[in-house]
């Protein structure tokens, strides 16, 4: 926080020491942007910068303030009902929209904060062309720009699009959600009769002290024990495999590979709903090992806390061990053979080339894959929610089961019971749990250490 | 450094410009009432109906020339009916099928039509339950069309007539298939609480605060759960319950109409329906109860045409289009007129699901927003129960939960 | 040589059973999908009759559930989001992995952090963002959406590009080649692999989300994608009987992957042997 604050005083030192020392049209583009460029031949650049400002201006004349404004309230006027004699009925006399202003409101807010972006870049660059006046060097010309986007500024080029798609499609619609945690929208506030409003942290202390607190620590450790053990099984087995199909020796590799990768081209919603069938209380597997003696009474294999818990660890391996292997194979084949060749020639043994060479060596490219994977099953929806829809059900937990993780337990609560701001303020837990964690191991990994060497 | 940041603003910024600017539009919408224009209406009707409603809606374009009207008729996972209206009622079609007990919570996110033009009509055409089922807080919403609830399936060849009258009869005889232990235990289960005189949300399903669940006779139905699991003839089933009476692991199940013709299938003249049994909780026979659920279309409260749309939804639910209907589909009928109808009295499963939806063998399924509190629950409750997993020192404090979580803060 | 054999034979002999294991559940899948007889539940896995019925059933041109409208739809979809998925990602791995600038170690953290919020609480913002344009129920929507989270996926690619040995580069750049021109005419080129891996992965994507698709495309059939619409078919009115033809259309989603799959296998291993410089 307090580097934001010392980076924007800065910055308005600068401008005002850069204002102080210009005159006459270099200052008219603090409040024209542009004007600068413009009188110096910039025009391409300059009417950029002009119609970014008009732009602007126009959109907050027409939109903005009152998008700001709405933001603020959330709404005042209700939805009602008005008797329209003409018609002889009661009409729908519209309200306003709290959730639409909320989203419209933080669009309003994020467009400002990119628009100062752009005047501060505009002041960057009229402060560069005033240094290179003074050295009496030669403005760069709109080609210049453009090709220096292709090398000094290649990061910028290669950045442009996917940052925009992110902003848009993850960072305005996650801010959206995080607002929602501090809103009063619930089932009992549901928009568009409805309008709801700000509350603060009420909803925090609501979670952590009241009867939710009873069901989210459960939720949180199975949550985090299944990641990791649906991670760890993964990836351990996954490079196995990868190490067996790459084995010297080994013939039809392809067929191998291609036989375990079809559980990746069949839909999780039609293999999982399977897998569900298949270890029913009356399904196949069930009836196979009670014909053959092994069992007397059906496994409860999905309808059993602790076995629906290990069920699911066992069938997620079914799904990511094809994964990892082709990652791993991937990596395998990359990998410089002459370490391993140099301890053979020591004497080494298979296993110990593969604890201390190989397995290290896959560790280390993939640990940012781990992490990511690690995270994507804290937040693996599919696999529970298929296979068991978070049970078999525990009368102790607040609308969630066994095998709940906290992710299918916001679910329920968004979809089922429609308590967005609880189903919020646990999705910001989760969340700031999971984003700790993972930078608290990603920066300590090896890959980001040695990188930093590199760098 | 940055200067080259720009351009991607620029782009980003007339992108979001041109999105916050399309919104105002949109939202600014006026809702006119244009006379000699076409009338659009869409409808949502159930799966597997769409072709047939096709054939409805173009007789009501007949029955009606005054007006120009263009209907779309789509098919809709109606069920989930008022997840998809609550999301973006704009999108939403003007007419929609749903189950009755969402209701609640439509009208309480301001999203369906209040019924004041045919109310009066409704009310006396239909049977008081799904009358009440298609009202809110004294308003009738809803234009009712069809009825549903669960019933008793057995075998034939196994019980009789006489047998299938008592829980205790069936369980003796022959295995009774029940889902006691999988997601979905409440839909069965809880009715059969309510039964032993318990209430849920009131006597009408309307009161936050009407649930007597932690009184001694919710106590008692607890108990008498519990102790089913001791009960061999009473089988765990859920969605194995077909091809389990198939392979004679069972003899008779609780199950809805839509399972009738694949069980006339296996079991072919001995297939017999019934509805449910008394039990005894404890203190003598009760009749045991089902949720009574009731199909309603609704129109939608942002229609731009509210006049044309209730008059359509009125005649989807009319007693000509009820009793077509339910020769094309089998919906059991709504209205009293229909369910007397020759047709109907000779159906055995409509005549069932019509005498479930007395009183006496039924409960309307509340329709207050509070339910969807409640399913989760009553599912463990129940689950937990059947499994053993709760004590019985304990019920009472679970119970006292259970009323204390669902109940209107 | 006789310690060899032993082990080949083993490690055939355990392949072969895990493949067993890996691909029983497909086969009852492709079972189900000619089974003639039963419904959504039986509890064996042989089926009594054999029936091409739910497969004219998906070809027959229900209107309600009209399969290879649907298709059409994934294919577009699954085509456009496919390269324009990989770009995204490939350039976010690249810019990470190896142009150095000072927001760098930021972006990095930045869009590690961002995947791990819920994905489907923000659908509802999304949907009204696209709303807003004016782009609900259309595939471009969709693209949009799928295309867009692409670049945080970036990580795997990051690490294979860190693989490749930065003394290329540098030699390039001594010959004067912009930065430009080393991405594109020598780390593309090394990295076959992770372009044909990232692109596959974005190419399923739109073959498998039965969710978000959902969300977006709202009542539209005509504009499903495969995967909402098969989803859509498992309702409680019509689950069991169109069951089969459910894992009928399941099949059908399947060949195309996995014969892209064994197609692609081919460059894979190509790529990876021909591209590598190892050490």
């Amino acid at each position: 926080m307090s580097q934001i604050g010392s980076t924007i005083s800065s910055s308005l030192k600068q401008y005002s020491a850069f204002f102080k020392e210009g005159s006459g049209v270099r200052n008219l583009s603090f409040i024209i942007m542009g004007a600068s460029h413009l009188s110096k031949g910039q025009l391409i650049k300059g009417s950029l910068f002009l119609s970014a400002e008009i732009g602007f201006i126009l959109f907050m004349i027409l939109q903005g303030f009152s998008a700001i404004g709405g933001l603020l309230t959330l709404g005042t006027a209700q939805q009602g009902w008005v008797m329209d004699e003409e018609l002889g009925i009661e009409v729908l006399a519209k309200g306003d929209n709290s959730m639409l202003m909320l989203i419209y409101g933080i669009v309003a807010i994020t467009l400002c904060i990119l628009f100062i972006c752009v005047y501060h870049a505009h002041f960057k660059s009229m402060q560069y062309i005033s240094d290179l006046e003074k050295k009496g060097l030669a403005i760069p010309s709109f080609k210049d720009d453009v090709k220096s986007l292709l090398d000094d500024k290649f990061h910028i080029t290669l950045l442009a699009i996917p940052v925009i798609g992110v902003l848009v499609f993850t960072v305005i619609p996650l801010i959206y959600m995080i607002s929602i945690a501090f809103t009063s929208f619930d089932h009992n506030h549901l928009p568009p009769k409805n309008l709801f409003d700000w509350v603060g942290f009420a909803n925090f202390s609501n979670i952590l002290t009241g009867r939710m607190a009873g069901t989210f620590f459960p939720l949180l450790g199975w949550t985090l024990t299944w990641a990791f053990m649906a991670t760890a099984t993964s990836f351990i087995f996954g490079v196995l495999l990868a190490l067996l199909i790459n084995k010297k020796g080994i013939k039809g590799k392809a067929v191998f590979r291609t036989l375990f990768v079809l559980t990746m081209a069949v839909p999780q919603f039609v293999s999982l709903l399977i897998m569900r069938n298949l270890l029913h209380a009356s399904g196949p597997v069930n009836v196979f090992l009670e014909d053959i003696g092994l069992i007397s009474a059906p496994i409860p294999f999905l309808t059993d806390g602790l076995i629906a818990k290990l069920s699911v660890i066992t069938i997620n391996m079914w799904i990511g061990i094809p994964v990892t292997m082709l990652v791993a194979t991937g990596i395998l084949m990359n990998l410089p053979s002459d370490q391993i060749e140099a301890a053979k020639i020591d004497g080494a043994n298979g296993f110990q080339i593969l604890k201390s060479i190989t397995f290290p060596q896959i560790l280390f490219v993939m640990t940012p894959s781990l992490i990511q994977q690690f995270v994507g099953n804290i937040n693996n929806f599919n696999v529970i929610y298929l296979l068991t829809e978070g049970g078999p059900v525990n009368s102790n937990y607040y609308s969630a089961g066994e095998t709940d993780l906290l992710v299918t337990w916001l679910y329920k609560l968004t979809i089922e019971t429609a308590d967005y701001n609880i189903a919020s303020v646990i999705g910001i837990i989760t969340f700031v749990l999971s984003a700790v964690f993972s930078l608290f191991v990603y920066t300590r990994s090896n890959s980001f250490k040695k990188e930093d060497g590199l760098g | 450094m940055k200067k080259k940041l720009i351009f991607l603003l620029t782009v980003c910024l007339s992108a979001l410009m041109a999105m916050a600017g399309c919104s105002n539009e949109s939202s600014s919408e006026q809702s006119g009432q244009p006379n000699d224009e076409k009338v659009t209406l869409k409808v949502w009707v159930d799966p597997d109906s769409g072709e047939y409603y096709k054939t409805v809606v173009d007789n009501f374009i007949k029955e009606n020339p005054d007006k120009k009207y263009e209907i779309e008729v789509v098919e809709s996972d109606t069920g989930k009916a008022q997840e998809f209206v609550k999301k973006d009622p704009d999108a939403a079609a003007d007419v929609f099928s749903m189950p009755h007990d969402q209701l609640g919570q439509l009208v309480e996110s301001g999203t369906v039509y209040k019924n004041t033009k045919y109310a009066d009509e409704i009310k006396k055409s239909n049977i008081e339950p799904a009358v009440q089922a298609a009202s809110y807080k004294g308003e009738v919403y809803g234009y009712p069309y069809g009825i549903e609830s669960l019933f008793l399936y057995y075998d034939k060849s196994k019980l009789t007539e006489e047998d299938v009258k008592t829980f205790e009869g069936i369980t003796k005889k022959a295995k009774l298939g029940l889902n006691l232990s999988e997601a979905g235990a409440n839909y069965t289960v809880v009715p059969f609480i309510l039964a032993n005189n318990v209430k849920l949300y009131g006597d009408n399903g309307e009161d936050a605060n009407g649930s007597t669940f932690n009184t001694p006779e919710g106590l008692q139905a607890m108990e008498w759960i519990s102790n089913l699991k001791n009960n061999k003839n009473v089988v765990h089933v859920n969605a194995d319950s077909i091809s389990a009476l198939e392979s004679g692991k069972i003899n008779s199940l609780i199950g809805g109409p839509w399972s009738y013709n694949q069980l006339k299938e296996i079991l072919g003249d001995n297939l017999g329906v019934a509805v449910y049994p008394t039990a005894d909780f404890g203190n003598g026979p009760v009749q045991l109860k089902a949720f009574l659920g009731v199909k309603l279309y609704s129109v939608k409260a942002t229609t731009k045409y509210p006049l044309e749309a209730m008059k359509l939804a009125n005649y989807l639910a009319s007693n000509e289009i009820q009793e077509k209907t339910f020769k094309e589909k089998g919906y059991t009928p709504s209205s009293k007129e229909v369910q007397e109808n020759a047709d109907v009295k000779a159906n055995e499963q409509a005549t069932t699901v019509i005498q479930m939806a007395k009183p006496e063998n039924s409960v309307v399924m509340p329709k207050i927003p509070e339910m969807v509190t409640f399913w989760p629950p009553a599912d463990a409750l129940i689950i937990d129960a059947y499994n053993g997993k709760i004590a019985k020192e304990n019920m009472k404090a679970k119970l006292d939960q259970l009323v204390e979580d669902t109940s209107g803060k | 040589m006789k310690k060899d054999t032993i082990s080949n034979f083993l490690s055939h002999g355990l392949l072969i059973f895990l493949a067993a294991i890996w691909v029983f559940p497909i086969i009852w899948i492709v079972l189900t999908s000619f089974r003639g007889e039963g419904g959504m539940f039986v509890p064996y896995i042989i089926p009594k009759e054999y029936t091409l019925e739910h497969y004219r059933y998906l070809f027959n041109g229900n209107s309600n559930f009209p399969f290879v409208k649907w298709f059409t739809n994934t294919f577009i979809v699954s085509v456009v989001t496919c390269i324009l998925s990989t770009i995204l990602t490939v350039s976010m791995a690249y810019v990470l992995s190896r142009l150095q600038f000072k927001m760098r170690k930021p972006i990095m953290k930045v869009s590690l952090v961002l995947t791990m919020f819920p994905a489907f609480m923000s659908m509802i913002a999304v949907y009204y963002l696209l709303k807003a344009v004016n782009l609900t129920q259309s595939l471009f929507a969709l693209i949009l959406v799928y295309s867009a989270g692409a670049a945080l996926n970036f990580f795997i690619a990051k690490g294979f590009f860190d693989t490749i040995p930065r003394t290329l580069d540098e030699s390039a750049m001594i010959d004067g080649a912009s930065k430009a021109e080393i991405f594109t005419k020598i780390t593309l080129p090394l990295s076959k692999p992770i372009i044909v891996y990232t692109a596959l992965m974005a190419f399923m994507a739109p073959w498998m989300d039965f969710i978000f698709a959902k969300v977006i495309m709202g009542d539209n059939v005509e504009k499903y994608t495969i995967a909402i619409g098969l989803f859509s078919m498992m309702t409680r009115e019509n689950a069991d009987h169109l069951y089969m033809a459910f894992t009928a259309g399941c099949v059908l989603i399947a060949v195309p992957i996995t014969l892209l799959f064994i197609y692609l296998q081919k460059y894979y291993v190509e790529g990876i042997t021909s591209g590598s410089v190892k050490g």
